[in-house]
């Protein structure tokens, strides 16, 4: 890895590039995106193929696919629960992801079937570390 | 993995390298696939495609020796000029597809693709003999192709010549310090622009004397995709192979009337299929080998190139569809993973470079 990637400490990730976080408004909500390393790789988003509300995954499953000028990206779900909110902001403009994968670029909400389910997942330096030895 | 003479140069101006036709080319630079792109279609873009053969194919006959293994005449042709064509096996199936320019009538240079270059190399040396003409591979030559609308200010400025009497598809020497380049007014984008064979030693300095005018921005083969796939234009490996016969390719427009040449006899739509391009209607990205089906759920064709346009900001693509299915404004569905995504077949030519909008 050449050059500094952005890695916000109070996020989760995981080793599919995934973040986590917890809704400031609902504990139960985990909010997730992709890390800013996964945008860079991809290069330019040009469409994104979002989940339906109310839909249930496990941890593991396909819930998105990022499709950038060069390939398609699938996005697997980093915690366990039903789907309550998709970034609909996405559907017309994708880049958001590019230019702001961890607020802006969000790509959909889960109600975690087990609250502490983020525990499993790497921590920021987990995650930078993971990064190092790829 | 091989590397071209600008390899520093790529990395100087932060390329994304990725191998392509086994050299290690730059996808794209800082500046991202869409904007180098879009930048090309509004300013001008400086392209690396020195991985591709140049080859000088000498020979009092040389006229002769194209006019057969290409469906193309070029016996009437006028020196200095370039011809867009096709090798062709004797089953008219396509071996490559190249420019071939006539510098005299005793002298031709060409430019093949990069995948394909020792395998033209072989073939043409096949032929050759019987019509006793010497082929030389150059080496020691990058090849940089400069595309947009500055272009002909940038390189006549850079040249201290007046270019504009250089017309389209020809070609001419022009003299840069002391050394006379081969400079062909020719491109793969559908802009006007120009294509420049230089000695490896200057390939460097030419390109940072390039990049010294604010109107130049150096651009990757992701963004050289997406521009020729807005043209139409077939790429090698994926609309044209030796599994296609040149009757599908639409491309008949290369075929000189009453040239008997090698794959004369084998010139037929066999397979019934026809090459088109096509628009996607519904929300997605369609990408090469996806299944092509009509609107009753019948295989129709496959996708032989696609991805994202950023002139059209939606999906676009080629593919080869059954003739009975392949008629303009026909409606077609891609299966994208599970999904059947609506499309539209087009003329080949999604973008008119020259309107600056879909044609």
């Amino acid at each position: 890895m050449s050059e500094k990637t952005n890695i916000p400490e109070n996020y989760r990730f995981t080793k599919d590039h995934e973040w986590v976080i917890r809704d400031d408004k609902n504990d139960n909500i985990a909010i997730i995106g992709i890390s800013d390393h996964a945008q860079s790789s991809m290069g330019d988003i040009v469409h994104v193929e979002l989940p339906d509300e109310g839909e249930k995954f496990e941890v593991g499953d396909e819930v998105a696919v990022v499709e950038s000028a060069k390939s398609a990206s699938e996005v697997y779900a980093p915690v366990t629960g039903n789907i309550i909110e998709v970034n609909d902001h996405l559907d017309s403009h994708p880049e958001a992801i590019n230019e702001d994968p961890y607020n802006e670029g969000w790509l959909f909400k889960i109600e975690l079937d087990d609250p502490d389910q983020l525990d499993d997942l790497l921590s920021s330096d987990g995650y930078s570390s993971f990064l190092d030895e790829e | 993995m091989r590397k071209t003479s600008l390899y520093q140069f790529h990395i100087d101006n932060d390329a994304r390298l990725v191998p392509f036709a086994g050299y290690e080319m730059p996808l794209h630079y800082e500046a991202g696939i869409v904007k180098e792109h879009l930048w090309v279609r509004s300013h001008c873009g400086l392209f690396d495609v020195s991985h591709m053969g140049q080859i000088f194919v000498r020979g009092s006959r040389v006229s002769e020796l194209f006019s057969y293994i290409t469906p193309t005449n070029f016996e009437d042709l006028n020196d200095f000029s370039c011809k867009y064509t096709v090798l062709t096996d004797e089953n008219s199936c396509v071996i490559d597809d190249l420019i071939i320019s006539k510098i005299t009538s005793d002298l031709f240079y060409l430019v093949v693709n990069a995948s394909r270059k020792d395998i033209d190399l072989e073939w043409i040396s096949k032929f050759a003999g019987e019509f006793d003409c010497n082929v030389e591979p150059l080496s020691n030559y990058s090849l940089i192709a400069i595309q947009g609308c500055k272009s002909l200010d940038i390189l006549s400025n850079l040249f201290n010549t007046e270019l504009s009497d250089l017309k389209y598809m020809n070609l001419k020497y022009i003299n840069y310090k002391d050394v006379d380049l081969l400079v062909s007014r020719t491109g793969y984008t559908g802009e006007d622009g120009f294509e420049i064979s230089i000695p490896d030693n200057m390939v460097n300095e030419f390109c940072s004397s390039l990049l010294s005018f604010d109107d130049i921005k150096p651009v990757g083969l992701g963004a050289r995709d997406s521009l020729r796939l807005e043209m139409g234009y077939p790429l090698y490996g994926h609309e044209l192979s030796q599994d296609i016969n040149l009757a599908e390719s639409s491309l008949s427009w290369i075929i000189s009337k009453d040239n008997k040449f090698l794959g004369y006899n084998n010139l037929k739509n066999i397979s019934n299929r026809k090459r088109v391009s096509f628009k996607l209607i519904d929300k997605g990205v369609a990408r090469d080998n996806m299944e092509i089906y009509d609107n009753n759920n019948n295989l129709i064709g496959y996708v032989s190139s696609a991805g994202y346009s950023p002139s059209l900001s939606c999906s676009i693509g080629q593919a080869y569809i059954n003739i009975d299915n392949s008629k303009i404004n026909n409606e077609i569905f891609i299966k994208i993973r599970d999904n059947f995504k609506k499309a539209v077949i087009t003329k080949l030519m999604l973008f008119n470079p020259k309107l600056k909008k879909a044609s």
